[in-house]
């Protein structure tokens, strides 16, 4: 694939990656990290899963995003800034994450991956259907998920309610 | 430069997946941690499916399919998120995470 | 297994093999300690209320006692050169270790079984009068210690091994406390037994040390036999002298403790606290000789070791001058009494150390003599001190007057003690005397004269004193030396009427004037069972040590004439002195020397310099231990630990803030250091970073 799109989209992932864990206004943030997510999406989309793609962009954009806005503005007002925290605590946390992240960068790049030659089967949205429904493929784990949604959806409900309520 | 390989995604996973680090680590808006969180996701999902697009046929179907269920975890996850930090707003009229401690010694 | 075994190997004199003692006897040699052991059980369990009972019981036991020791004497007389015999069991046999109990016959032994026994038959008979105003619990608890005494003396000198040798040791040890505190409301008393008991003890301790030695060094415990310790140890002499010297001085150290030698000879006289017959028994005639019978025992080893032999010889002469200086000042007659057996004692000491045949022969028959002349000597004072109730010999005088027994018995006795010819104790101290001039070491004898005429000094200004001149004493019934929980003297009063209301002193019934007469019978007509000078040697042939010439060879006359000159020198200044006017002597003699007599007095500061060095060791270790308790073992082991728990726990503690990021951020710590340890056990499976890195850095990058 070419490396020019590549480059471009991974620059600006980690450019809207660190914008979100830097902006200090929360609601730029959030916006952040949908171009975040968009860009994910664009990789999935170099990766040809294009499936993957348009239910990252569905799911993540269009719920997660909104949730996490929801919760924003329910929370705080709009142009409130951060109180920063200390200095020790972002030296800190980037000298443990760098150091985590060197080191798996170091490990990745040192072994030796097979290059693109592999045979590569291009899974269509049909293709993901039968493997959910195959019960010797992800049947179990689908409808595993279906009552994860169905609790998650439940203690949602029950955690974020009034006190002395029903 | 090389061809774009399996490396460069792995990579751009990791520095994803610090990246979201560093702001769990670092923010104090309970629902900015929510957000690197979400970035941490991303990125293991990126690596996933990184190497089902490298890594040959028997693992294909398994990447892209781990990577979606990876997402609706994550989507319920952020649900309950979202939810707890709305009942910590009712109770200390505030998200800074920093000052919720009381169960400490 | 109770059996009859006989020392092997013995190096006879003579190749007769004939037994002493028939089995028969020798069967029953241990009744001798047993009987006293009977009689003490019987009266502590049932008889103690019962007086006279108590006391037959006591002194019947003691009897039979004697009269089997007589009758085994007597098989030895017969037969002297027999092998020692030994009656024993095996006490505990412990792998390679067997330790029998039993007992040990041959000369020594019977000789000294007869005279422990005979003499404190006397005794036991003297203190059913002596011990007249005790109340009926202590009469009877009296006697029952006299037999336990007794039996553990017999105990001791039947003994076969240094390990029985020890046990007897230590129950005579316990005996002597129990009857010098015998008056324990008395605090000088209690304070005097304990004194006896720890010091003693501390000679025991190197007494302990030098068995262990010896039982290391020669896997065995028993005295005789050519596998017996002592000749083993003996046979050492070449090659090893110092382990058989630092034995013989360890083994020592319990007969300095024991028989009151320099330095540990501070608890004799505090003894005398104690009745005057314990005092009579105890402390001049047999425990005290304990140490003696010890040495003689020893004796094969101590020869061996010229070195310890001069020690033992030097450390008795230094105490019988010493001992000698301190019982010219003293007032108190027991005290006196008791000085003199320290000198004595001192005397026998330098003889065994001498180590000659003949002075072996003379120590052991000194030790003999003393017995019979010091128990009269005691015996003597205690009369005196029933009679006029006080110790004091300064309110006394003209005793001789109103008793009568009394003086003439006491006269033979010091005669015998100061050693004027014909009496016992010339014969014996002579003996010593002439002995110490064949000894190389020029002090022996110098000592030896020295106190010599102090001896008579003393014993002249005790007898002048108390006999001759006015009468001094108050009021002879005022309490005094008896128990205060006495019954209201009725017996006094039933004295008092049969003398027609006589206040002043009278002499003393059968029961206590009866030994005194038999004992000066001995004192004055025993020596010549050993009169070296007229060629009688009797004695001499009986205790000579195996193996060695039966007698010393002749000696010039010039000893012989040099000793009775002295003690006569001693008695003619004594009785210039004291005859005439004894208190403006004494006066003057104060004056005049008062340094030296204050120095004398106060024996020598020996009981200050050991009460600073015990004082300040103690204090010394004791403050050092305080210092150990406060600062390491409570400061820095349970206060330090408890610190560091604290210091730990609150360090660990801020890991709780409470802050989940805190905890995010631990969790990916720990991640990073499994990774790079897994990493680091298992390269193939993860690789660690660093090995990464390494890899990395060498040309050629990857792995």
């Amino acid at each position: 694939m070419n490396p020019i799109l590549f480059w471009s989209i991974a620059v600006f992932v980690v450019i809207a990656a660190l914008m979100v864990v830097r902006l200090p206004n929360i609601f730029h943030a959030g916006l952040s990290l949908i171009a975040t997510f968009g860009g994910v999406a664009a990789v999935y989309a170099m990766l040809d899963a294009h499936f993957l793609a348009a239910v990252q962009v569905l799911i993540y954009v269009g719920a997660i995003s909104v949730i996490l806005m929801f919760a924003v503005m329910l929370t705080q007002h709009l142009a409130q800034r951060e109180v920063r925290g200390s200095m020790s605590r972002h030296v800190s946390g980037a000298l443990v994450a760098g150091l985590f992240g060197l080191f798996a960068v170091i490990i990745v790049n040192t072994q030796q991956w097979p290059s693109g030659g592999l045979p590569f089967k291009y899974l269509q949205a049909g293709d993901i259907g039968k493997l959910f429904l195959d019960k010797n493929a992800f049947l179990v784990p689908f409808e595993m998920v279906a009552i994860l949604l169905l609790v998650a959806l439940v203690g949602a409900v029950m955690v974020a309610r009034k006190e002395g309520d029903r | 430069m090389a061809p774009v390989g399996l490396a460069h995604f792995l990579t751009l996973s990791v520095i994803l997946f610090c990246v979201g680090l560093y702001g769990v680590l670092t923010r104090r808006n309970a629902v900015a941690i929510l957000m690197s969180l979400e970035l941490m996701f991303n990125a293991v999902n990126i690596s996933l499916v990184g190497f089902a697009r490298f890594m040959g046929n028997e693992v294909a179907a398994s990447g892209q399919m781990f990577a979606l269920f990876v997402v609706a975890v994550a989507g319920a996850e952020a649900t309950i998120g979202v939810a707890i930090v709305l009942a910590l707003y009712r109770n200390f009229r505030h998200i800074n995470v920093d000052e919720v401690d009381l169960l400490k010694w | 297994m109770v059996g009859l075994t006989f020392a092997a190997d013995v190096p006879a004199a003579s190749t007769e093999t004939v037994l002493a003692l028939t089995p028969d006897l020798l069967g029953k040699i241990w009744l001798v300690p047993a009987l006293p052991l009977f009689a003490f059980l019987i009266i502590i369990f049932f008889l103690r209320r019962t007086r006279m009972l108590a006391a037959l019981v006591s002194i019947g036991a003691l009897t039979g006692s004697f009269l089997i020791s007589a009758a085994a004497l007597m098989a030895r007389i017969q037969h002297p050169h027999a092998p020692p015999q030994i009656w024993d069991f095996n006490w505990i046999v412990a792998g390679p270790l067997t330790i029998p109990l039993g007992c040990l016959v041959d000369n020594q032994s019977t000789v000294m079984l007869v005279v422990v026994t005979f003499v404190g038959t006397l005794i036991q008979i003297y203190s059913t009068g002596y011990m007249n105003h005790e109340p009926d619990f202590g009469f009877g608890k009296f006697f029952s210690y006299l037999s336990l005494f007794t039996a553990s003396m017999l105990f001791l000198v039947l003994a076969p091994n240094f390990v029985q040798i020890y046990m007897g040791w230590e129950l005579v040890g316990l005996c002597s406390y129990l009857l010098i505190g015998f008056w324990y409301y008395k605090n000088s008393a209690a304070q005097a037994a304990k004194k006896a008991f720890v010091v003693t003890r501390f000679g025991d301790l190197g007494f302990l040390m030098g068995i262990l030695l010896i039982f290391h060094t020669t896997g065995t415990v028993m005295f005789l036999g050519a596998d017996g310790a002592l000749l083993k140890m003996a046979a050492l002499a070449p090659t090893q002298m110092h382990l058989l010297t630092i034995a013989c001085i360890l083994i020592f150290c319990g007969a300095i403790g024991k028989s009151a030698q320099f330095p540990l000879q501070i608890w004799l006289p505090d003894a005398m606290e104690g009745p005057t017959p314990v005092s009579a028994l105890i402390h001049a005639a047999t425990m005290v000789a304990a140490g003696v019978y010890l040495v003689a025992r020893c004796f094969d080893m101590f020869i061996a070791s010229p070195d310890a032999a001069f020690f033992v010889a030097f450390i008795g002469g230094f105490t019988a001058f010493m001992a000698a200086t301190m019982g010219v000042v003293q007032n108190d007659i027991k005290r006196v009494m008791a000085y003199s057996t320290v000198s004595q004692l001192g005397y026998m000491f330098m003889a065994l150390g001498i180590g000659t045949s003949a002075s072996f022969v003379a120590g052991n028959f000194h030790l003999v003599t003393h017995a019979f002349f010091k128990a009269l000597l005691f015996l003597g004072c205690g009369s005196i001190i029933h009679a006029v109730n006080t110790n004091d010999m300064w309110k006394m005088g003209g005793v001789r007057k109103f008793m009568p027994i009394t003086h003439v018995t006491f006269l033979c006795g010091s005669l015998a003690l100061s050693g004027i010819p014909p009496f016992a104790g010339f014969w014996s101290k002579d003996e010593i005397l002439a002995a110490s001039w064949g000894s190389p070491h020029i002090i022996l004898p110098i000592f030896g004269y020295v106190a010599a005429f102090l001896t008579a000094l003393y014993v002249s200004r005790l007898y002048f004193v108390t006999f001759w001149g006015e009468y001094r004493g108050g009021d002879p019934h005022a309490p005094h030396d008896h128990s205060p929980l006495r019954d209201p003297a009725p017996a006094h009063d039933e004295h008092h009427d049969a003398h027609g209301h006589d206040d002043k002193p009278h002499e003393n019934p059968l029961n206590m004037t009866g030994p005194l007469m038999i004992l000066a019978v001995f004192a004055t007509f025993l020596g010549f069972l050993n009169a070296t000078p007229l060629h009688i040697e009797y004695f001499g042939h009986f205790m000579a040590p195996v193996g060695m010439e039966a007698h010393g060879g002749e000696h010039s006359a010039l000893p012989l004439i040099l000793s009775i000159c002295i003690a006569a020198s001693g008695w003619a200044v004594g009785y210039a002195l004291y005859f005439k006017e004894p208190e403006k002597s004494e006066a003057m003699l104060k004056k005049q020397f008062s340094v030296v007599w204050r120095f004398l007095e106060n024996k020598w500061y020996m009981d200050d310099i050991w009460a600073f060095l015990l004082k300040n060791t103690m204090f010394l270790g004791a403050t050092a231990c305080n210092w150990f308790d406060r600062y390491v073992v409570d400061g820095f082991f349970v206060m330090g630990s408890g610190k560091a728990a604290y210091f730990f726990g609150g360090l660990l503690r801020e890991e709780h803030s409470g802050k989940v990021q805190q905890y995010a951020m631990m969790i990916v710590i720990a991640v990073v250091v499994v990774v790079h340890g897994v990493g680091v056990a298992e390269p193939t499976f993860v690789l660690s970073p660093t090995q990464i890195m390494q890899h990395f850095m060498k040309p050629g990058g990857t792995p």
